[in-house]
């Protein structure tokens, strides 16, 4: 018997028939997240319902020594939940109960699987809402938010999902089922929540969620703002933070990305500008007037063209759904693209858009610049067709060179969208072996065998087990020849 | 005792210790010695206020690069330079005595505003730190947004010393409010509805002198003009609210034998303000209570002329009932005798993940030994 055969024939007693998907069919609808270019199709496919059933599995898994994987609704953008071949995909999107909003209390209780703009929905009557908002949130999971510390457009403000996370139900990679923070602000002890959100699944599974609630604003204001450049937009972004203004949100879209979202959704922003503004102020009325006087002046130092302040939610809407939309639109004018998602200082924006045209320019391909200018978070799309014999692979480089000058810079390789399989081959450029090795210790501590989304994140796997100076024996990764020793 | 001038030669030193299994203390400023229990004997105390340097300051990036040795004081002038401020979630009294950066982050020290700002955990953008057997190690950067790897900063927020010896942190800044508002509210009980409402409150305290009445002290922060109309709105709400100056006791510590560190959902708040009432006339005790609405508060058990053992107890006892889910009550500082006597930490959600990150971390249990939470 395999296995997974083992594996099956252990949890399938206690499970309903429609949670176990063996089906090769149905198998290969998972094979993949956002990133459609990774694909493996799952040894089996479990459909969870509750914490014990996670717990069950996983205990199962572990027992036989098979990898698993936890799957949101697959919105990832680094292939943080590409399947494995000989593991169990065990997907969350079917515990999707909000299972307590107390806005007395600030807090929401939720299953991993419930979409994040429904939490904020729900929330929204009481006065509250859920402030993490990826361009993805009326898709994306909660328990997704939390394996990749998802931001959004407003974390400049209001912080990553790490910060809006204040309990958990964490299924270990052994099985066991641990209770970690709660209701209170503090608890006391090593920030494990810290280090879980952002974890991307490697370090077990998250059943249920405390989330903070956030106060909806006494008022939002919305500013489109159309400059000739980007250099000339990113100068006002410059002067509007140093201004002492944090806005909610500041992004900005240059022109390529502009026609792109045009011709996808028509949100008809300034003509013929070379970037645009979106900032969104919020808070206090009497700020958020005081402050929208403030980004309008500092706008017009710069040479802004059209300044447009949405009057409704309608309008507000309407500017957003052009910012939102805008990975998806540029299918419109380019048959394939690769999304990245580069950090930079945010003082060197203007250099750094100029080294991605020179970057674009050599490998021959097109970019398009979609970013969160506020905190530096860069998305350039790199256009291709990719039925065009050599056009991938240049993408590719072009891809990897924007990345590194990311790090030339000081940034980081990836702002939200996270590591996964993706770019676990970058990381050895932004961290040393040391630094990497380090991490992995607190990976050793929570999933000692390697099982828990094995292969993300990290571009080798650590040895766990002894301390080296009492080492015994050749750990059978080792022997495999799967691993290294450090 | 080694004052090391750099982080090489911290590691260096670290890296002997390890090898003559010998235990490591840090000391920075030692405004937190007399928290968590005493510890055992070090066999070498490390005083980290040689790394002291201001590595980068980039205000433009909102972004500050220093040595752990640092002192808060002396970095929040850097910070001024351009407008902005560091840690605004910190305590006052530690930060005149000396406090150093490293030392805030490994103590993860909480104060007042914590309500429109992020806090601590939130701000600390990047850490080197020295291991156990004195490898160097970074973990996150000096970038505002950054999800590569785990985020060993938080780990090592809060670790007291306990996992790695901080050796530099890249801090997150905040631009510097124009000016702040006091209003004072006698009673908690507007405590609650405060921090929900539209005047978008930097903090609100509730402070409850022994055997007196709580009353609540909201701040707001920003620009002037603003100030003014928020604290006015504030005043016109609450019944008997008056504007006021920053207390006396703002952002300090409540001053007793045993502190008490208690943290409860917001919504409890009200109850636990009236629970310290009830608990100070049953056991004939003073107790003291001082910390933020949002649910971190300071408790401080007794006073000079009594032995606050007992009482310590009874507190812990009667808050832990409420259930963890709920509250945490762990003892934060007392004199050696207290702490053998009483159970300190109570049960921790998470506390066997925690043991195993320490023993992976640091197998022989050189790091600060003792010190951390639950004997770790």
């Amino acid at each position: 018997m395999s296995r997974i055969e083992s594996v099956l024939t252990r949890i399938e007693p206690h499970l309903p028939p429609q949670a176990i998907v063996t089906d090769e069919n149905e198998r290969k609808t998972y094979e993949c997240d956002g990133l459609a270019v990774h694909r493996t199709v799952p040894a089996l496919v479990i459909r969870v319902t509750s914490t014990a059933e996670v717990a069950l599995t996983v205990a199962a898994c572990h027992e036989f020594d098979v990898p698993f994987v936890a799957r949101g609704s697959g919105t990832g953008l680094s292939g943080g939940a590409q399947p494995h071949a000989e593991g169990v995909l065990i997907v969350m999107s079917t515990m999707r109960d909000i299972l307590d909003i107390d806005p007395i209390a600030q807090r929401a209780i939720v299953q991993p699987g419930v979409i994040n703009l429904n939490l904020s929905n729900e929330a929204n009557p009481g006065g509250y809402y859920f402030a993490p908002d990826p361009s993805s949130q009326s898709v994306c999971s909660i328990g997704g938010n939390v394996a990749e510390n998802s931001g959004g457009a407003h974390c400049l403000k209001y912080g990553f999902t790490t910060n809006h996370v204040t309990g958990v139900t964490l299924v270990t990679a052994h099985g066991e089922i641990v209770e970690i923070g709660g209701d209170a602000p503090e608890y006391p002890g090593y920030d494990l929540l810290g280090v879980l959100c952002g974890s991307e699944g490697t370090l077990g599974i998250v059943t249920e969620v405390t989330v903070r609630l956030t106060r909806l604003p006494e008022a939002v204001e919305t500013l489109l703002i159309g400059f000739e450049s980007t250099d000339a937009a990113g100068e006002a972004v410059s002067d509007i933070i140093s201004a002492g203004i944090m806005p909610a949100a500041i992004e900005m879209m240059d022109a390529l990305a502009i026609e792109a979202a045009e011709k996808a959704v028509a949100c008809n922003y300034p003509e013929g500008a070379g970037a645009v503004l979106v900032v969104e102020l919020d808070g206090p009325a009497i700020d958020v007037d005081l402050e929208r006087e403030t980004v309008i002046a500092r706008a017009k130092d710069h040479g802004a063209g059209e300044i447009r302040v949405a009057v409704d939610n309608v309008e507000r809407g309407l500017i957003w759904k052009g910012r939102k939309s805008a990975f998806a639109a540029v299918g419109r004018i380019s048959p394939d693209y690769i999304v990245q998602d580069g950090v930079i200082p945010r003082s060197r924006l203007g250099p750094v858009l100029a080294s991605i045209s020179t970057i674009a320019e050599e490998c021959g391909v097109r970019v398009a610049n979609v970013f969160h200018a506020g905190d530096g978070n860069l998305h350039p799309l790199v256009l291709f067709d990719g039925s065009v014999e050599g056009q991938t692979e240049l993408a590719e480089t072009a891809s990897g060179r924007i990345l590194d000058l990311c790090l030339s810079e000081g940034g980081s390789i990836t702002g939200e969208h996270g590591v996964g399989s993706d770019k676990a081959k970058f990381m050895p450029r932004m961290f040393t072996n040391d630094d990497l090795d380090t991490m992995q210790i607190l990976r050793c501590a929570f999933d000692p065998n390697n099982l828990s989304n094995p292969g993300k994140v990290f571009p080798t796997p650590r040895l766990c087990g002894e301390p080296p100076r009492r080492t015994s024996g050749e750990h059978p990764l080792q022997a495999a020849g799967k691993a290294e020793l450090f | 005792m080694a004052r090391p001038e750099s982080v090489e030669e911290l590691s260096e030193i670290v890296g002997r210790a390890h090898r003559e299994s010998r235990t490591i203390a840090v000391y920075g400023g030692g405004t937190a010695l007399d928290d968590h229990p005493p510890g055992h004997t070090p066999g070498l105390l490390i005083d980290i206020g040689g790394l002291n340097q201001v590595i980068e300051h980039s205000p433009g990036d909102l972004v500050l690069v220093a040595g752990a040795g640092a002192t808060i004081a002396d970095l929040n002038a850097v910070a001024e330079t351009g407008d902005q401020e560091l840690l605004p979630d910190f305590p006052a009294d530690r930060t005149d005595s000396g406090s150093t950066l490293g030392g805030a982050i490994a103590t993860r020290s909480v104060g007042p505003r914590r309500i429109g700002r992020l806090p601590l955990r939130e701000v600390v953008l990047g850490v080197t730190v020295v291991l156990a057997d004195g490898t160097i190690a970074k973990a996150g950067g000096k970038v505002v947004k950054n999800v590569a790897g785990y985020d060993l900063s938080k780990l090592m927020t809060g670790s007291w010393g306990t996992l790695g010896i901080i050796a530099s942190a890249a801090l997150r800044l905040y631009p510097k409010p124009q000016t702040q508002g006091y209003v004072e509210i006698p009673g908690a009980e507007a405590a609650l509805e405060a921090i929900g409402s539209q005047v978008a409150p930097a903090a609100v305290e509730i402070d409850r002198s022994p055997g007196g009445q709580a009353s609540t002290v909201v701040m707001v922060e920003g620009l002037e003009e603003s100030v003014t109309s928020r604290t006015e709105s504030i005043v016109n709400t609450y019944p008997g609210a008056q504007r006021c100056v920053e207390p006396s006791w703002w952002a300090r510590r409540a001053q007793a034998p045993v502190t008490i560190r208690a943290s409860v959902s917001p919504a409890l708040v009200p109850q636990l303000v009236g629970e310290i009432a009830r608990l100070e006339d049953t056991i004939g005790y003073p107790i003291q209570l001082r910390g933020s609405a949002m649910g971190v508060f300071d408790l401080g058990i007794g006073d000079l002329d009594s032995d606050p053992t007992i009482a310590t107890r009874v507190v812990l006892e009667h808050l832990r009932s409420w259930g963890q889910k709920q509250l945490s009550a762990t003892v934060l500082c007392a004199p050696a005798s207290v702490w053998g006597e009483v159970d300190a930490w109570g049960e921790i959600p998470g506390f066997g993940l925690m043991r195993t990150v320490k023993d992976q971390f640091d197998p022989d249990g050189l790091l600060s030994p003792g010190r951390g939470i639950g004997g770790l």
